[in-house]
C-alpha cells in the first residue's frame, strides 16, 4: 500500500479530523464566495438600526454602526484565512531558508543561525509580534508580517533538526557519492522527505497565526476599522457587552470554530503521519 | 549541579545583552522624533535641539547605546513621556499585579493540567479521556479575549458575582486568572496525557506492577517522574504564551499590569515606557527559561554530566 494512501486512510478514521476538514472546507467556501454569500454589504452602516439583536432581517443582528453582523463575519472568514495563510507562508519560507543550510552544513553557519533563532525565541511570540507592529504601525499587512516573522524561529528549528537527521541517511550519502551538488541534494532529496512534520506544523501554525492576528486586531494593532476582521470587531464590541452581547458572541465564536477545525485537522495529520501508530 | 547552574546562568548574559541591543534599536526605529514629540510641533528649533542634546540623541549610535546601558544598570529606564514619572516607577507599580495574575493562572494550569492529564492517561479512550481532551482542544482554540469577555458577561454582568474590571480584592483576580488558565491548562493536560502514555508503555512500569505495587504508587512514584521532562518543556513555552495572553487579558479587564501599560504606551507613543516594558518581558522570559533548564538538571541528573 502506498504511503499516501495509508496516511489518507488513517486520517479518515479520525472522526475529529474529518469533522474539522468539513468545517474548514465550509469556511473556505465562505471566504472565497463571500461577496455572493453575504446578504448585505459588510461596510454599509445604518445608524438607525444599530445594535439590533438577531432577527429575520439580520440573522445575527447588527453591530454598533448598524452593519449586518452575518455579512461581516462571512467577510471576516476571508480576511482571517488570508492572514493565516500568508503569515505561515512567510514563516515557512524564511524558516526553511534559515534552518535548511544550518542543518545541512552544520558548523559555524549552524551556530550563528541558531543563535539568531534562539534570540528571537527569548521573546514570547505575541510580544515579538506586538514589537514589530509597534515599529511598522498598525494595519492588516503589518499584522501579517509581524505574525509571520514571530513564527519563523519555530520553522527554522524544525527544518534544522529534520535536516540534521536526514542528511545522515543512506540515500543522501548515495547522492553525494554520485556527485550531486548540494543544492540539488537539498531540494530534490532532503526537502521532499522533510515535508511531514512541516505540514503538521503549518496546519497548527495557521491556527496560531489566526489567533495572534485576531489578538493584534483586538488590541487595535492589526486590521483597522472598517475592515471586518474578527478580532477588531470584538474590540469595538467590548463596550456594548451589556446591551448587545451578540456582537461579542458571534465573531469570537467564528474565531474559535476556525481555529478549532484547524487544530483538529493538524492533530489528525500528526497522528496519520506518525510512523509508529497503526 | 552548582557548576552547571552557574554555567547556565552565565549563558544568559549574551542573550540579555542581545535583547538590550534590539530593544534599543527598536526604540530608534519607532516612528517619530521623541524630542519633537515632547516639545510639541510648534516649538522653536533651539528648544528641540537642546532636548535632543539633553537626551544624548545627537551622539553617534554606539555611544547612545552605552549611555543607555549605563542608565539601565543604574536602574534608570528613562522617563515616561505621558506621565512624567520614571519608567522604573511606573513599571514597579504594575509589575506585581501582572506577576500575581501570571503566577495564579500558571499554578491553576499546572495543577489542573497535570491532574486531568494523568487521569486521562490512566483511562485511555474512556469517556473521561475523550471529554477532557475535547474540552482541551476547545480551550486551546478559543481566543483569550473572547473567553475573558464571556466570563465577564456571565459572572459580572448577568450574575453579578464577581467584579468586572480593575484591582483591589482577591475577587478581582478571579476572572482574569480563569481566562488565562483557560488556554494554558489544556496545553499542559494534553502534553501530560501524551507523555504519560509513553511512559506507561515502558518496561519499568510493568516491573513495578508485577512487583505488586499498587496502581497509585506505580503512577505517582514511577510514571509521573519520568514523564515530567517534556511536560516541563511545554510548561515553559506555555508560560511565554501566558505572558503574551496576559497583555490581552489585562486590556479586557482593565487590569493595571505591565501589559496594559505597554499597550497604552504604544498608542500614546510613549517610547521610554515601550522600551522598558519590552525589556522587562524579555528578561522575565529569559529568567523563566533559565529556571526551566535548571529544573531539568535537577530532575534528570544525566543532563549536567556533560
Amino acid at each position: 500500500m502506498k504511503k499516501k494512501r495509508l496516511v489518507y486512510l488513517k486520517f479518515k478514521r479520525n472522526r475529529l479530523a474529518v469533522v474539522g476538514s468539513l468545517v474548514l472546507s465550509f469556511l473556505v467556501v465562505l471566504a472565497i464566495f463571500a461577496d455572493y454569500l453575504a446578504p448585505y454589504d459588510p461596510l454599509k452602516a445604518d445608524l438607525s438600526d444599530n445594535l439590533a439583536p438577531p432577527s429575520s432581517r439580520h440573522i445575527l443582528g447588527t453591530d454598533e454602526l448598524g452593519r449586518d453582523l452575518l455579512s461581516r463575519i462571512i467577510h471576516g472568514a476571508r480576511i482571517s484565512l488570508h492572514l493565516g495563510l500568508i503569515s505561515v507562508g512567510i514563516a515557512l519560507t524564511f524558516g526553511i531558508l534559515i534552518g535548511a543550510p544550518a542543518g545541512y552544513y552544520g558548523g559555524r553557519l549552524d551556530n550563528v543561525a541558531m543563535r539568531v533563532v534562539d534570540f528571537m525565541l527569548s521573546f514570547p511570540t505575541l510580544i515579538l509580534a506586538i514589537m514589530i507592529v509597534a515599529i511598522l504601525g498598525p494595519g492588516l499587512t503589518n499584522a501579517m508580517l509581524a505574525v509571520g516573522i514571530s513564527l519563523i524561529p519555530e520553522y527554522a528549528r524544525l527544518t534544522r533538526s529534520t535536516f540534521l537527521y536526514l542528511r545522515e541517511l543512506d540515500f543522501v550519502q548515495a547522492a553525494k557519492m554520485v556527485g550531486a551538488s548540494d543544492i540539488r541534494i537539498i531540494f530534490r532529496h532532503i526537502l521532499p522527505n522533510s515535508l511531514s512534520p512541516l505540514i503538521v506544523q503549518s496546519t497548527l501554525n495557521v491556527a496560531t497565526a489566526i489567533l495572534s492576528a485576531a489578538a493584534l486586531g483586538f488590541l487595535g494593532l492589526g486590521a483597522q476599522p472598517p475592515i471586518p476582521e474578527w478580532g477588531a470587531m470584538l474590540s469595538r464590541a467590548r463596550i456594548y457587552l451589556m446591551v448587545a452581547p451578540h456582537i461579542v458572541l458571534y465573531p469570537g465564536f467564528a474565531i474559535m470554530i476556525t481555529v478549532l477545525s484547524l487544530n483538529m485537522i493538524g492533530d489528525g495529520l500528526r497522528d496519520a503521519l506518525d510512523p509508529r501508530m497503526t | 549541579m552548582l557548576r552547571y547552574a552557574l554555567r547556565r546562568a552565565f549563558a544568559t548574559v549574551p542573550t540579555v545583552l542581545a535583547v538590550s541591543i534590539v530593544v534599543f534599536v527598536m526604540l530608534r526605529l519607532l516612528p517619530g522624533d521623541p524630542a519633537l514629540l515632547l516639545a510639541g510641533e510648534d516649538a522653536k528649533p533651539e528648544v528641540v535641539e537642546s532636548l535632543r542634546k539633553e537626551w544624548g540623541l545627537t551622539e553617534p549610535l554606539p555611544v547612545q547605546y552605552l549611555l543607555f546601558m549605563r542608565n539601565v544598570l543604574e536602574g534608570n529606564l528613562g522617563t515616561s513621556i505621558r506621565s512624567g514619572y520614571p519608567v522604573s516607577y511606573e513599571i514597579s507599580l504594575r509589575l506585581p499585579h501582572t506577576m500575581r495574575l501570571a503566577l495564579i493562572a500558571m499554578t491553576i494550569a499546572i495543577v489542573l493540567g497535570l491532574a486531568v492529564g494523568i487521569v486521562a492517561s490512566t483511562r485511555p479512550y474512556s469517556l473521561v479521556d475523550n471529554v477532557s481532551m475535547l474540552a482541551a482542544l476547545v480551550g486551546v482554540s478559543a481566543p483569550v479575549f473572547w473567553t475573558g469577555l464571556l466570563l465577564m458577561w456571565i459572572f459580572a454582568v448577568k450574575l453579578g458575582w464577581l467584579p468586572a474590571v480593575g484591582v483591589g480584592t482577591p475577587a478581582h483576580l478571579l476572572l482574569p486568572s480563569i481566562a488565562l488558565a483557560g488556554f494554558t491548562t489544556p496545553v499542559i493536560a494534553r502534553q501530560t496525557r501524551s507523555s504519560m502514555l509513553e511512559v506507561l508503555r515502558q518496561d519499568y512500569i510493568r516491573t513495578a506492577r508485577s512487583k505488586g505495587l499498587s496502581e497509585r504508587t506505580t503512577i505517582t512514584r514511577h510514571a509521573v517522574r519520568n514523564a515530567l521532562i517534556p511536560i516541563i518543556t511545554v510548561a515553559g513555552i506555555t508560560f511565554g504564551r501566558l505572558l503574551g495572553g496576559s497583555i490581552v487579558t489585562e486590556t479586557v479587564f482593565a487590569y493595571p499590569g505591565i501589559g496594559k501599560l505597554l499597550i497604552d504606551a504604544i498608542f500614546a507613543r510613549d517610547y521610554p515606557i515601550i522600551q522598558g516594558t519590552v525589556l522587562i518581558y524579555a528578561l522575565l522570559f529569559t529568567l523563566l527559561n533559565l529556571f526551566v533548564d535548571l529544573t531539568y538538571a535537577y530532575i534528570d541528573p544525566r543532563i549536567h554530566y556533560e
